[in-house]
């Protein structure tokens, strides 16, 4: 027996008891549009939490920190604990290069400074990188270009730095303007200071055997884009240029007696942090366990994010077997459909029989109506879903405006594999729900069946 | 001489409960190639069980059926499939088509079953629903057709697939006696034309008039064989 015939043969036979095959066809749409719905809340939700936590910055690069301090930019400890720790330095910045899996590897050399037009200054992190490396470490830019081996004191600016520029003569550094002042930092001529009066000379003439530190002409080449709020507030640097006005802090801080002896770090070759790209975000845990191994202290948003993950799974496995529970109760209705069905032909099998058709393509006729009834109600539940999903969004999205919790717009999700393996498995489903009335029917001794009237 | 069909020492024994029934006691015969038997007798003479038994619909208790060179007693039930879809027709007395098909469909069911491509085989179908006098009913469901004309339509579907062997189990057995003797002239003419073995079952003797060989069963034993009008000891 060919396919077509079969297939033919099929859908006439299931067009035959039309209201209960709709009806049979009604549980699986039902059973379907549960079962994806209860996913699609489940991936949305996750893809919500995993845009908030890349939001927070790169999931695949890891912070390194020397076992000393963790996490603290100027932690007194960096300079008072260097009994037997490692030090962050050139030779550990190799080591952590020729690690498998990572792609790029830049120190973060950082200094809180300050940066001023003839107007308008900004105290913000200056932060020494790579400039080979930055190429890699997910800078996004909105304007200009990122750094390049060749620049000196080029800088490239943080999204939200625009923004904390105050005025010089207001002298009141929290006074930010909302929209920050009115300046184009890529034409503007820059200067970039670690002294950190400058701008208040005036009102501090204590310092009087302190002479004024040269302040560096810079240039700023790119500013970032938003959206990564650990890279918005910092100012970057080639690594070297940073070094040699480090240098040059430090013997002008000897100068004078700065009270503030800000010796965080006194050798420029150590570095608070070491920022280590990983290829790919599979192998982010492996490279951080290597590297914890080797004695350094990490961080990385896959740890939040892997954590998040396990109990994202509790919460999808919950939804999915509520979903589960009625794509059952839906095979069962199949099951009883096709027992019935065979019930009622029992004669006509019987005749099918007897003039030639094999147990095989009884079998076969069977399970494919049975299949039909899960594809079709998978297809149909599938669409229903569709409909479920933006109607949800929708919802969502309104109710989320009203609370003012803006940024996610959609709270289910229906990905294509999730599409495709929904109807794939309403199809296997009706296949398994139709296999035990398929064999029942090739059971049938076929001159019993012609007895039945 | 081997013959076409066999039956070597056929038992059937049904049981009902604790009771035994005999239904074929010890039965021997042959057919030959393009012989008309008809199976006379009263009801539960065993006559349809010979049939059936016969036909591979059911397996004898003891004993061995030949028909050409296989044994249909020892076959599975996909062989007999597959053996009734080359070497058998068979024709009911309560007709047994497919009540959701039309004419056409019900008479190229066995050819579906074989995998013949649809024009091919509705092409066949149409020119044996012709030659049954069915041709402008090619269309028509069972249940718009008169159990004459229902009969014709499951001639026609017991011989499209050219079968070496035709089964009729009283298929008179509903129809008044004008329309029996048209079936009759029907079924033992185009088997006769195309050189096929008839075995058919009847209580009616007029019908088993129309047989070279008539075997009159009685409670499971063949009681006489009757060839061409003679009595054959």
């Amino acid at each position: 027996m060919n396919s077509i015939d079969l297939l033919q043969m099929a859908v006439k036979n299931l067009m035959r008891r039309k209201m209960r095959t709709f009806l049979t066809i009604l549980g699986v749409i039902i059973g379907t549009g549960a079962i994806i719905l209860m996913l699609s809340l489940g991936i949305g939700m996750t893809a919500a939490m995993k845009q908030s936590i890349m939001e927070m910055g790169s999931i695949n690069i890891i912070t390194v920190y020397s076992s000393g301090g963790y996490g603290g930019y100027y932690s007194e400890d960096m300079s008072t604990s260097t009994t037997s720790d490692m030090q962050l330095d050139d030779m550990a910045v190799q080591s952590f290069a020729s690690l498998p899996g990572v792609e790029a590897v830049t120190p973060y050399l950082s200094r809180y400074w300050k940066i001023y037009t003839k107007k308008y200054a900004v105290d913000a992190e200056i932060v020494g990188i790579d400039p080979t490396a930055m190429q890699k470490m997910n800078f996004e830019l909105s304007d200009g270009r990122l750094l390049e081996a060749t620049d000196k004191l080029d800088l490239v600016i943080g999204s939200e730095v625009k923004n904390m520029f105050y005025d010089i003569r207001s002298n009141n550094m929290h006074s930010h303007d909302e929209n920050g002042v009115d300046i184009d930092l890529l034409q503007e001529k820059l200067k970039l200071t670690y002294d950190m009066s400058y701008g208040q000379r005036n009102s501090n003439s204590a310092d009087s055997d302190q002479k004024p530190a040269e302040p560096y002409k810079v240039n700023a080449v790119g500013i970032l884009q938003e959206g990564n709020w650990e890279q918005a507030y910092s100012v970057y640097i080639p690594l070297e240029q940073m070094q040699e006005i480090i240098e040059a802090e430090q013997r002008w801080q000897k100068q004078g007696n700065d009270y503030g002896s800000r010796n965080n770090g006194n050798n420029t070759n150590e570095y608070e942090q070491v920022k280590v790209k990983v290829a790919d975000i599979n192998d982010v845990e492996q490279v951080q366990q290597s590297i914890n191994d080797m004695g350094y202290q990490t961080q990385s948003l896959n740890d939040i994010l892997e954590s998040s993950k396990k109990s994202m799974a509790v919460t999808q496995a919950i939804l999915g077997g509520i979903g589960a529970v009625s794509l059952l109760i839906a095979a069962i209705g199949i099951t009883n459909t096709m027992v019935m069905s065979i019930y009622e032909r029992t004669r006509e099998i019987g005749i099918m029989k007897v003039i030639g058709a094999s147990l095989r393509d009884i079998r076969r006729l069977f399970l494919l109506e049975a299949a039909l009834i899960g594809l079709g109600g998978g297809a149909i539940g599938l669409g229903v879903s569709y409909l479920g999903s933006w109607l949800i969004n929708y919802i969502f999205v309104q109710q989320a405006s009203h609370m003012g919790t803006e940024g996610f717009s959609q709270i289910s999700l229906i990905p294509w594999w999730l599409a495709l393996m929904a109807v794939a498995f309403t199809s296997l489903i009706g296949l398994i729900a139709g296999y035990l009335p398929a064999v029942r029917a090739t059971k049938l001794s076929a001159l019993e069946a012609l007895r039945t009237v | 001489m081997d013959h076409f069909i066999e039956l070597n020492d056929v038992k059937k024994i049904y049981r009902m409960g604790r009771e035994k029934i005999i239904a074929l006691n010890n039965i021997n015969l042959h057919v030959d190639r393009g012989q008309f038997l008809c199976l006379l007798g009263t009801s539960g003479s065993g006559k349809s069980t010979l049939l059936n038994v016969m036909a591979g619909l059911e397996k004898p208790t003891r004993g061995t059926i030949k028909v050409r060179q296989f044994h249909i007693e020892s076959m599975s039930e996909d062989q007999l499939a597959r053996f009734r879809k080359k070497n058998i027709g068979f024709v009911f007395q309560s007709y047994n088509l497919m009540p959701t098909l039309n004419a056409l469909e019900n008479v190229s069911l066995p050819l579906i079953f074989s995998g013949m491509p649809v024009k091919k085989r509705e092409k066949l179908a149409a020119k044996l629903l012709k030659a049954v006098g069915l041709g402008d009913r090619l269309r028509h469901k069972p249940q718009e057709m008169s159990g004459g004309q229902q009969q014709r339509v499951s001639i026609a579907r017991a011989f499209i697939n050219d079968p070496r062997i035709i089964f009729a189990d009283e298929p008179t057995g509903n129809l008044d006696s004008r329309t029996t003797s048209e079936v009759m002239d029907l079924i033992t003419g185009m088997a006769r034309s195309r050189g096929q073995t008839l075995i058919l079952v009847s209580h009616d003797p007029e019908v088993a008039a129309y047989a070279n060989t008539v075997i009159h069963l009685k409670d499971g034993n063949v009681e006489n064989t009757i060839i061409n009008g003679e009595e054959n000891q």
